[in-house]
């Protein structure tokens, strides 16, 4: 009979060896995680996904992921406007589609993304009643401004022109020397 | 995150076991270990890459003819690794480097008697995980955007030890610890063979 010179036969030895074959086999699943490239939105996400905000104008984004904690806000890129601690972006004039980033502080492998969209300011109506008064003299331009409008009551054309928010601003015109 | 500590009830139970096998042959000794670390869960082998280094220190109490208790502090490093996935809306880069410090036991049986140079047994061990990241967001629309920082956790983590002992000051070893780390308890398994040497 051959000894058993590893003690295989000690009960011991057996559930050691069932421990270590069971270790073996239990290697570990494959499964999605947020935390690997391309798997933006899948744990943390921003609402609203897409959003329209004029320039000037500010749009609150939220994230939200299982864990709680505060994420890491980005604008990209960054001339689309700021984006504060919070989530606040504040749009910039310039229109365009931007990218609203956020990174999960815990771990900055979790990314989430949303768009938003800053639209080309509006051409200012030429029929604003209490503002234009036809004289002949007002002209469109290129840019869609008006040029040598009127406003009622001035004797001399006015100045006007419109802000980042669309608020039209008008001065008086300057008077030429001799009239 | 409330976590079991080993530290307490370790040192208690080698300050007990030393004791009693006070007049063993070599019954405490200390020594250092050296190993490789091959990441083999597929998460962990995707986040680390390439195998890593493992150093730490040991001691080893024989409470009994064939029976160890080993308690170690474990310090493992990773190669960084980089990984990239281009979407249609962006292309992201995440860089990634882990480590892991594992403070734990093995309990060890000699196979066949005391004098056995073989060994077999299990280890237990709390590990912290620890994942240095930078994440890189270039959108298709233009810009980037990048942000870094490092994640950490603490698990527990069992596994077989099976050691061979080359002579009275050097061991061979080999072992496989099942844990879990990140903030999705993704598996982390390794396999590592490695040198001890006693004092």
């Amino acid at each position: 009979m051959q000894p058993d010179r590893f003690g295989f036969k000690d009960p011991l030895v057996q559930a050691a060896a069932s421990v270590l074959l069971l270790l073996l086999l239990a290697c570990g699943g494959n499964r999605a995680t947020g935390d690997r490239p391309g798997t933006v939105n899948q744990i943390l996400q921003v609402s609203p996904a897409t959003a329209t905000v004029t320039g000037g104008q500010t749009q609150q984004f939220t994230a939200s992921l299982p864990w709680g904690g505060t994420v890491l806000w980005s604008v990209v890129p960054a001339t689309g406007g700021s984006i504060n601690a919070s989530g606040l972006f504040t749009a910039s004039a310039i229109p365009g589609q931007y990218s609203i980033i956020a990174m999960w502080s815990g771990d900055v492998r979790y990314t989430a993304m949303a768009t938003a969209t800053v639209p080309p300011l509006t051409p200012l109506m030429l029929s604003t009643p209490d503002l234009v008064a036809a004289s002949g003299r007002q002209q469109g331009s290129a840019n869609g401004q008006i040029q040598n409008a009127t406003v009622v009551g001035e004797p001399v054309p006015a100045v006007q022109a419109a802000d980042v928010s669309g608020t039209v601003q008008v001065r008086h015109g300057f008077k030429p020397s001799g009239q | 995150m409330a976590k079991p500590h080993l530290g307490l009830p370790l040192v208690a139970f080698m300050a007990v076991t030393s004791i009693q096998g006070a007049d063993k042959y070599h019954s405490q000794t200390i020594g250092l270990q050296m190993a490789v670390v091959f990441p083999t869960s597929p998460d962990l082998r995707l986040t680390a890459g390439s195998p890593g280094l493992l150093l730490g220190v040991h001691g080893t109490w024989i409470f009994a003819d064939q029976h160890l208790l080993r308690p170690r502090l474990d310090y493992t490093h990773f190669l960084s690794q980089s990984q990239t996935s281009s979407l249609p809306a962006l292309t992201q880069t995440i860089d990634t480097r882990v480590s892991s410090l594992a403070f734990g036991f093995d309990y060890l049986y000699r196979l066949s008697g005391k004098r056995s140079d073989w060994a077999l047994g299990l280890g237990v061990v709390e590990i912290r995980w620890a994942v240095a990241s930078t994440n890189r967001i270039n959108p298709a629309r233009g810009g980037s955007v990048a942000a870094s920082g490092t994640s950490h956790w603490a698990n527990l983590g069992v596994g077989p030890v099976v050691s061979f002992r080359i002579s009275d000051h050097q061991e061979v070893e080999a072992r496989l610890i099942t844990s879990r780390y990140g903030q999705e308890k993704q598996p982390a398994n390794t396999a590592s063979i490695g040198l001890l040497w006693h004092f």
